[in-house]
């Protein structure tokens, strides 16, 4: 699929406040603008309203105040959006092919290729021969690509992930980091993403938003200058390093 | 290498006993025969050996004590009788069975359907679900002769004690099941705008099947006991009809190993519709792949 113009979603959020009665301030004025099409990074020491942030985002928490814009629309009137928990999240009675095509049975019927477009997803995360299999017959990273493909089954304009691959083991991390950034090159939505690792946040993002904790603000914002498609040997470069240490550092006065 | 290790003792009976077995194990229809020795020889075999030895140690009880037959008849006795009255024992077994199954199917149907509906709102749920468990322990022995009443001394009363009966862990489980399917779930589905309606057809339902499983298993067997419950009162009213009016004649004329033989008759009718029921169960669950995949 060949890059759209103006397909991504350009965010603007200004001035959110969240505050649930049990923890206190979750989110303090939290101003962000992301152009269309970019891969941005929230990091942070746990507890830091990342992840709340992502679910202002997807509608499943509404903001006290301040206000989100999708394009020039607003929360009830958003277009799609792709969304990756943290977990696979996949129901265990449906194969990976049904899992992937919930989203579009879900819209108002709408499109009527069904069957195109989820082979289609599974082709995009290289599970086609898992068409059929159900969850508990696949891998924990097996599944999280099952997720990621329903994601993006709707050709979402915006995809937020909320610490997809932080329960996978360091190779599988790896490999689904890479397949994220070829499936964005190809894509090009805009990419919010949560995650609490660092090199995984400096591999993958244009751009990184340190979080600090109660409440949460933004600290940070820090440009990753590396081009893409970035390669596995980057992550022993120095320069890599560099800017992981910058991170880090920053990271540590916001925690 | 072990091939050629073996060759030396090509004709060693304990070696050549092992390559028959390692061929055997090769084929699937013996690897399958295999498996399913295996499961008889973990779940089926332990039973039986208590159910041969119980019923050996009876036989010696009342073949030392030479106790009345009237009293205690042996197990052989049992058997004859067995044997003797099979059609009128197998005829009253298969009328209960049906008027069970019918009992089972009205309380599955219904029971979902009420669950459906008290699911639906909380309002509904507070108005009735207090009532689906004080009726649950009210005994079905003083609602039957109402019932009987009611509908009359027939097939109608006996299925309606029946399905009363079996009708609550039904709509308590599935209620449970269709009101707190699992938050991750419907969470994603209002990331997706979920309509009402596809929230319950594509997470709700599915989500409850389990406890709709749990429900109707034990409500199957409760549907055995409302049958011959609702069989006792209008056996009382001379209809022929069910185990329970063998029990009462054989019980009524001292024909005790006639009565043990239909006491037993009802007690594996239980049991295969109970079995019967959570086998199809296992198999819905088995292939649903209900087990939390993550």
């Amino acid at each position: 699929m060949s890059l759209q113009t103006n397909f991504a979603v350009h965010l603007s959020i200004s001035a959110v406040n969240k505050r649930f009665a049990s923890t206190g301030d979750v989110l303090s004025d939290i101003d962000v603008d992301v152009p269309g099409g970019q891969f941005i990074t929230l990091l942070g020491p746990s507890g830091c309203g990342k992840s709340t942030f992502l679910r202002l985002l997807a509608g499943l928490e509404s903001p006290d105040t301040g206000s989100l814009r999708f394009d020039d629309r607003d929360l009830a009137t958003r277009t799609s959006l792709g969304y990756v928990f943290q977990e696979p999240r996949l129901l265990p009675w449906r194969t990976a092919a049904a899992n992937i095509a919930l989203p579009l049975e879900i819209e108002d019927g709408a499109r009527e290729n069904h069957t195109q477009l989820v082979n289609d997803a599974l082709k995009l995360v290289r599970l086609e021969a898992f068409a059929k299999s159900f969850p508990d017959e696949l891998s924990g990273g097996m599944r999280m690509r099952v997720s990621v493909a329903r994601a993006l089954v709707t050709s979402p304009r915006l995809l937020l992930l909320d610490e997809p691959f932080g329960a996978l083991d360091e190779m599988t991390r790896q490999d689904l980091n890479d397949e994220l950034m070829r499936l964005w090159l190809e894509r090009n939505w805009t990419a919010v993403f949560v995650t609490h690792n660092v090199f995984e946040a400096v591999y993958l993002s244009q751009r990184i938003l340190i979080m600090s904790a109660k409440p949460g603000k933004i600290v940070a914002d820090i440009e990753v200058p590396f081009d893409y498609p970035r390669e596995a040997q980057l992550r022993a470069q120095p320069e890599f390093a560099a800017v992981v240490g910058r991170v880090m550092g920053r990271l540590t006065d916001a925690s | 290498m072990s091939e050629a290790r073996s060759r030396p003792w090509r004709n060693d009976p304990q070696n050549l006993n092992r390559k028959f077995q390692g061929h055997l194990t090769e084929t699937l229809f013996s690897r399958l025969l295999v498996k399913a020795m295996k499961t008889v020889a973990r779940n089926i075999l332990p039973p039986l050996l208590v159910f041969v030895v119980f019923v050996a140690a009876w036989a010696l009880f009342v073949k030392i004590t030479d106790i009345a037959e009237f009293v205690l008849p042996g197990p052989d006795r049992v058997f004859e009788k067995m044997i003797e009255h099979r059609q009128a024992l197998l005829k009253a077994t298969l009328s209960t069975g049906i008027v069970a199954l019918a009992g089972f199917g009205l309380s599955l149907v219904v029971g979902c359907l009420s669950a459906f509906v008290m699911a639906q709102t909380r309002m509904l749920e507070r108005c009735f679900y207090p009532y689906a468990i004080f009726l649950q322990t009210v005994p079905i022995i003083a609602i039957a002769p109402i019932i009987i009443i009611w509908f009359g001394p027939g097939v109608p009363s006996i299925i309606c004690v029946s399905f009363i009966i079996s009708l609550f862990p039904v709509i308590t489980n599935a209620t449970a099941g269709l009101a707190n399917p699992p938050r991750e779930y419907l969470e994603l589905l209002r990331v997706y705008d979920a309509s009402w309606w596809k929230t319950l057809v594509k997470v709700r339902i599915p989500a409850a099947v389990p406890y709709i499983i749990t429900g109707a298993r034990i409500s199957a067997g409760l549907s055995v006991v409302g049958a011959i419950v609702g069989e006792y009162f209008t056996s009382m009213m001379n209809l022929d009809y069910g185990i329970a009016y063998l029990v009462i004649m054989n019980a009524e004329n001292a024909r005790t190993a006639y009565l043990f033989a239909t006491t037993l008759m009802s007690a594996l009718l239980g049991l295969v519709i109970f079995a019967g029921v959570s086998l199809a169960g296992n198999l819905i669950l088995r292939r649903g792949h209900y087990q939390q995949g993550e």
